[in-house]
């Protein structure tokens, strides 16, 4: 008796996890299944491709959709959907980058500027008032004005772009978290400042910094795409969806959209699974703070 | 309220000449500057170098040619293209006009298209407000470039309504050469406007005060009007208006996708040929036009809502 319920217990967690996702609504559940059979293809990439990605094959120059190429080849003859597969990597690396380092960089100023309030939250809000008069892909391009073209240049300027988006939100739930009654009966433990913002402070309003990575992911996605489609981020042959839409222009002209379509529209796809996730992620916690 | 704008007028300033100060510095670090332009890959003696550097004033100090650059700006004296060999005003002059027209004509489709579209989404049933939804939040996520070879694919190749390339002569050919870039420049902030006005209508719909004007026996259209739409309007008016400062930056993909001669797609051709005195000048244009729509939005917005105190500086 006793055996069998400990065998049923995991079984019964799982459904009850499945049976959460699926209150999410059906729209958001599908958006979290397009995201991870994206992050998969991206893992997987070498052992999904059907072909090598940078094969030049100039018989095949912008051949249709056959048996040898599912998708078609590109102007240079080189399999599309190995392309678009191998592609998914440099469409997630980079914005997960920015993501990462501008959430964390942007947290920690947001909170530390709370807690600390008066002249030092004046001068941080003005700073960030400052990155935010410049547009996240202007940055970008000066960045590769001044280091060269590439992905790295962007990469760096987007990280200090996307502080001041991530900042100010957290700075704000930070303030309502400061005066919450719960970090005044820290502070009479006598518990210092530095264990309140890290043990207290930062797991509250760690779902919103979450939820505002998850949108920014979208965000930095189509500025990286933007800066690969303008020539100056990831430069050929290395396969990238912004880069692929440029290049399957020339096709476009003569009749042959396959190559810019498939990039711009496995770009719309990705960047929609993160905006729809990260709202739904964000109404939940504006849900929790008002209850 | 004078204390007000001038308060806000100061922080512009500052804002301003930090950013300038930022752009200016950035490409001063630059390696392989004007210099290693000048020399064009030729291996010269340091004194000849040192005399190329002294021709062109690049061997004053940082701060002096910092100084002589936002001074010159400030006069209408945007410096020398070192690739072009011609005055920088001279070559942005000319090519103003099309992005300046491009702008304002996305800015007009995103605020009556986005408007309607929100306020269909609002006051609709659950099959409009369904559509609306979805198409807000699939054009949210449709970068400008992937909008833009979508339209020239069915507009310009398959059904040749609209022209491909080019930005045309005379206002009309003009008006019609830009409408593809125009809508493709338009479709992130169609869907931003859109979803704001959207849950904004609702959010009024649902208040006390519309139920009292219900309970009063008023036609539910004067309603709508009077009770829902006028409060609407705040969040409205400044979604518009951040939309509209985006739209800025957002000429540099389109003017490239479409071949379009203004300054924005002048940018990167400035940043791939490294003209650097070009890439400063437009930077500076762009972060001075966005940051000034940005300062109108939030003094407008201050304005409007009678409900936010002048004196204290608003969270």
């Amino acid at each position: 008796m006793s055996t069998a319920a400990a065998v049923a217990a995991p079984h019964q967690r799982i459904f009850a996890r499945v049976g959460r996702l699926s209150r999410f609504g059906p729209v958001t559940t599908a958006m979290v299944v397009v995201l991870a059979l994206i992050v998969l293809v991206a893992i997987f990439a070498p052992w999904l491709a059907p072909r090598d990605p940078l094969a030049v094959n100039l018989a095949d120059t912008l051949a249709p959709p056959s048996a040898r190429h599912w998708l078609g080849a590109d102007n240079s003859g080189r399999d599309l959907l190995s392309r678009l597969i191998w592609g998914s990597r440099t469409a997630l690396i980079g914005p997960l980058l920015v993501v990462a380092i501008a959430g964390t960089a942007g947290t920690l100023i947001a909170i530390v500027s709370a807690w600390l309030g008066g002249a030092v939250d004046a001068v941080v809000s003005r700073i960030l008032d400052i990155i935010f008069a410049f547009p996240g892909i202007l940055l970008a391009l000066v960045a590769t004005a001044v280091l060269g073209a590439g992905l790295q240049a962007a990469i760096i300027a987007l990280c200090i772009g996307y502080i001041p988006y991530i900042a100010r939100i957290v700075r704000s739930a930070a303030i309502r978290e400061r005066d919450a009654v719960y970090v005044q009966a820290c502070r009479v433990q006598g518990l210092t400042g530095a264990a309140i913002c890290l043990r207290h402070l930062l797991p509250n309003v760690a779902p919103i910094v979450i939820a505002q990575m998850t949108v920014s992911f979208g965000y930095a996605l189509v500025d990286l795409a933007s800066i690969s489609y303008l020539g100056l981020g990831v430069q050929a042959p290395t396969p990238d969806w912004g880069a692929m839409v440029s290049a399957g222009q020339q096709g476009l002209l003569r009749g042959n959209p396959t190559e810019s379509v498939c990039a711009g529209l496995l770009i719309v796809l990705t960047v929609v699974a993160f905006t729809v996730v990260g709202d739904r992620l964000s109404d939940r916690y504006e849900m929790g703070a008002a209850r | 309220m004078i204390g007000f704008l001038v308060r806000r007028l100061a922080g512009l300033v500052v804002t301003l000449l930090v950013t300038s100060f930022v752009i200016f510095g950035a490409l001063y670090i630059a390696p392989g500057g004007p210099l290693a332009y000048l020399l064009g890959g030729r291996s010269v003696t340091p004194k000849v170098a040192a005399s190329i550097k002294h021709q062109y004033h690049l061997d004053d100090p940082f701060l002096v040619r910092y100084w002589s650059w936002l001074s010159g700006v400030l006069h209408g004296d945007m410096g020398r293209s070192l690739i072009f060999r011609q005055d920088v005003w001279g070559l942005l002059a000319p090519r103003i006009p099309t992005t300046a027209l491009l702008i304002a004509y996305a800015s007009v489709l995103i605020i009556v298209g986005g408007v309607a579209a929100g306020v269909a989404g609002g006051l609709g049933g659950r099959v409009v407000d369904g559509v609306t939804t979805f198409v807000s939040t699939v054009s949210i996520a449709v970068p400008s470039f992937v909008a833009a070879i979508l339209l020239i694919a069915v507009f310009a190749i398959q059904l040749e309504w609209f022209p491909v390339f080019g930005s045309g002569t005379g206002f009309l050919d003009r008006v019609w050469h830009l409408t593809l870039p125009a809508v493709a420049l338009a479709v992130i902030g169609f869907g931003f406007v859109a979803r704001i006005t959207r849950s904004a209508i609702r959010e009024e719909r649902a208040r006390e005060h519309v139920d009292t004007a219900r309970g009063r026996g008023l036609p539910e259209r004067y309603v709508v009007r009077r009770h829902v739409f006028r409060n609407a309007l705040i969040p409205i008016t400044t979604v518009s208006g951040l939309t509209v400062a985006s739209l800025i930056a957002g000429t540099v993909v389109v003017e490239s996708a479409f071949g379009l001669g203004g300054i924005g797609s002048f940018l990167v051709q400035a940043v791939t040929t490294k003209d650097f005195a070009i890439v400063q000048d437009i930077s500076l244009i762009l972060v001075v036009g966005f940051v000034l729509v940005n300062t109108l939005v939030d003094v407008l917005y201050t304005l409007i809502d009678p409900r936010i105190s002048l004196t204290r500086r608003p969270a």
